[in-house]
């Protein structure tokens, strides 16, 4: 594993990278089968002789997670368990062992280092602080934010208790920092809504001329307001500079393994992980281009069956190996979740 | 009084002063359960819908409007009439004076008829639509409404209320369950024990999840087109989530060939039809799939799925598979030598039939709350999952008080 932790993030072209792929993808989908029961049950229902690179291996439902306990390790073994933000019905659980977690922080690490360096950045929150100070609810934006605070130095939280602007923070943070690297980090609502939106709304410019912004966590209320990623980019040159900003698609279910958002606006697949688009009708492969639900790949999910995923978001391949920033391997855009059908009919809840 | 509980909807208010007026100046008999009057303006209503150029195209809406015709009608009320004479000591029926129906968020028309059926026994009525219901209820009522406009003396008038209201209002469940002398919930579980947990109530109705299933036997001699066209009947409508909708196709003694014969026809009318399901529905349909796997340790035999259907045979099927199935038109199946072998159990709410000799139907007709030919799973009976609701909507009349 040492090996593959050190290999380069975008580096692999398709072919190489699926070969790399299909070993521990297979290997992990005979491990879980042995050590998680009800995944086991998933895949005998499959004919094994049918399964032998990555793509036939059935992607597991992400709904799975909030209906069972789905765990490949002892109860010992538990290093810890991350929940899901909840803030659509039940949340998700995933039980994770002390290797698992060690491989998210690494694979986090490398790939991040690809956009940042190596070095430390002075840091910008694009939240509350209190946001993670509640230790009993691990929620995704908690948990975001912990994770690339791993990235910053002179952590500021650009947001006070109330999600209000915090400008003598912000003032000061950006004049001390204008002319060098900083992070900035942030969900794509809040960033938009409490945070760019209103600077705008108290005429307040920026020019910061080294500024790297992550932003992540869903489109779903910038859809609902007709927000386009392009507009949103624009109106934060607009507001701070042009500064690079990077949308990431990931989830809890997959920490660790994330997809970034290039120059050009498209997602990349680090090599430790892989996006394939099924048809919704029949789970068959799309083609590129095509918009089909999201299948992610990951070779970290060692201690739950989370490394062949079936996500309920809607997303198209838009090329391979071929991206005009020059990086390797898959390259796509995310359309959204796909809308949980109300359960109708006779067995109905009360809602 | 009817409650006036905070934060309603109402689609459709009864006129009070015109009921009352109708009870003073008129007669009060004429709330007697399948008074002349009220079963006139229910047929009234049938002619409606049948003119209408909105409802003509609905076909819920026109199996809806067959039902409530004149001669349908009539047809009830003798067996009402039957009901009465039977009664030992009295040959009159009451109404049970106030009926709070909760219908479920679709089954779209399944409430009206439950509405009907309760007027018609001469009770006031107030029916909670829930806001996630679909465009053919909000239709449906609109009709309603119209019709009751457009027509002056209606004794209809004074006995319908429609709310809608979120659940979360449990101010509102509560006083509209406290005013009501019988509550009806049309159904799942989890609503009525929700419902339940919110104000109890000692004299309620209701109808929990069930599941249904289709038996066909078929030879060479059979029109294939025609039993899918029945077939699709009982199966697509409501994205098959109606719980008489068959989630499961037993083939009894019947070639594969004549099976796959029955499929490929099966999907090339489905393909004509104008689905309700979109692609959550789909994506549904593949996580539910996926739930069943996990019930038991299975093989998969067989599964096809297009747009339109997902068919679907496990080495083993059991009643599980059918209670955790969620309708959008995954449909599984199974071959069988004899009918013992149908899974069998008190959640089972229909069974659909086709070939079966007249034995065949003996041996079926008490294992389910209803068994009936293909093609009629949906159609409304007021013996309906296994209640007799013209009894059930009226009191022998030594009840009341006077």
């Amino acid at each position: 594993m040492i090996e593959l932790i050190d290999l380069p993030v975008y580096q692999y072209s398709t072919k190489k990278k699926q070969r790399l792929l299909d070993k521990h993808l297979l290997t992990l989908t005979q491990f879980h089968q042995n050590n998680c029961a009800l995944y086991k049950r998933f895949m005998q229902a499959y004919s094994a002789s049918s399964i032998n690179k990555a793509n036939d291996i059935p992607p597991f439902a992400v709904r799975h997670f909030k209906e069972h306990h789905l765990s490949s390790i002892s109860d010992n073994d538990t290093f810890k368990t991350l929940n899901s933000s909840g803030t659509t019905g039940t949340p998700s659980s995933i039980v994770l062992n002390a290797e698992t977690a060690r491989l998210q922080t690494k694979v986090l690490v490398k790939t991040l280092q690809h956009w940042l360096g190596k070095a430390r950045l002075p840091m910008l929150i694009i939240d509350a602080p209190n946001t993670i100070k509640n230790k009993n609810t691990m929620t995704a934006r908690a948990a975001g934010i912990n994770g690339f605070s791993m990235f910053g130095r002179d952590h500021h939280y650009a947001l006070d208790e109330n999600m209000q602007l915090n400008i003598e923070v912000i003032d000061s943070f950006f004049k001390k920092h204008q002319q060098q690297p900083l992070l900035m980090f942030g969900f794509t609502s809040i960033v938009w809504q409490q945070f760019i939106q209103e600077l705008q709304q108290q005429k307040r410019q920026y020019n910061l001329l080294q500024a790297t912004l992550f932003h992540g966590g869903g489109w779903k209320k910038m859809i609902q307001q007709t927000v386009t990623n392009d507009h949103f980019k624009q109106t934060i040159y607009q507001c701070l500079g042009k500064i690079n900003v990077h949308n990431y698609y990931g989830m809890v279910e997959q920490t660790g393994t994330i997809h970034i958002e290039c120059e050009y606006g498209y997602l990349h697949t680090p090599i430790w992980a892989d996006v394939i688009i099924r048809r919704v009708s029949d789970l068959s492969l799309a083609n590129n281009q095509e918009l089909g639900l999201v299948q992610v790949n990951s070779v970290i999910a060692k201690s739950y069956p989370g490394h062949c995923l079936l996500t309920e978001d809607l997303g198209q391949i838009i090329g391979e190996d071929n991206c005009k920033c020059g990086r390797k391997g898959k390259y796509f855009i995310i359309k959204g979740r796909v809308p949980r059908a109300e359960m109708r009919g006779c067995s109905d809840t009360f809602a | 009084m009817i409650p006036s509980p905070n934060n309603i909807h109402w689609h459709i208010k009864a006129k009070n002063s015109e009921a009352i007026d109708a009870i003073e100046t008129t007669a009060k008999d004429k709330l007697l359960p399948w008074h002349d009057s009220l079963v006139n303006n229910v047929a009234l209503f049938s002619q409606y819908l049948l003119k209408h150029p909105q409802s003509k195209q609905q076909a819920e809406l026109v199996a809806l409007a067959y039902w409530c015709r004149k001669a349908n009608l009539a047809k009830i009320k003798q067996e009402y009439k039957l009901l009465e004479s039977s009664s030992s000591n009295t040959n009159k029926r009451q109404s049970v004076a106030r009926v709070f129906h909760i219908a479920p968020s679709n089954v779209d028309t399944v409430f009206f008829y439950s509405l009907l059926l309760s007027a018609l026994s001469g009770n006031e009525n107030i029916v909670r639509i829930s806001g996630r219901s679909g465009e053919l209820c909000y239709l449906l009522i609109d009709l309603f409404k119209q019709f009751l406009n457009e027509n002056k003396a209606l004794t209809l008038k004074g006995l319908v209320n429609i709310v809608e209201y979120n659940a979360i209002n449990t101010a509102a469940t509560t006083a509209f369950s406290q005013w009501a002398t019988l509550r009806v919930i049309w159904g799942g579980d989890e609503a009525i024990e929700a419902i339940l947990a919110i104000a109890p109530h000692d004299n309620q109705l209701c109808f929990p999840d069930r599941y249904s299933i289709a038996v066909c036997h078929l030879t060479e001699e059979d029109d294939i087109q025609t039993v899918v066209k029945k077939f699709i009947a009982d199966f697509s409508p409501f994205n098959q989530q109606a719980c008489s909708s068959p989630k499961a196709l037993f083939w009894l003694n019947t070639c594969r060939e004549i099976q796959s014969e029955f499929f490929k026809i099966l999907n090339q009318e489905l393909t004509k039809i104008e689905l309700d399901s979109n692609c959550s529905n789909r994506v549904e349909r593949q996580i539910n799939f996926q739930q069943l796997l996990l019930i038991n340790d299975n093989k998969i035999i067989f599964q096809q799925s297009n747009d339109y259907l997902m068919l679907v045979e496990f080495e083993s099927l059991c009643v599980e598979h059918l209670i955790r199935h969620q309708g959008n038109s995954l449909l599984l199946q199974k071959n069988i030598v004899c009918l013992t072998s149908l899974p069998i159990s008190k959640k089972l709410q229909s069974i659909t039939y086709w070939g079966l000799n007249e034995n065949e139907q003996q041996q079926i007709k008490h294992t389910s709350k209803q068994v009936v030919p293909f093609g009629l799973a949906l159609a409304f009976n007021h013996h309906w999952d296994g209640k007799a609701l013209l009894e059930e909507f009226t009191l022998p009349s030594y009840f009341l008080s006077e």
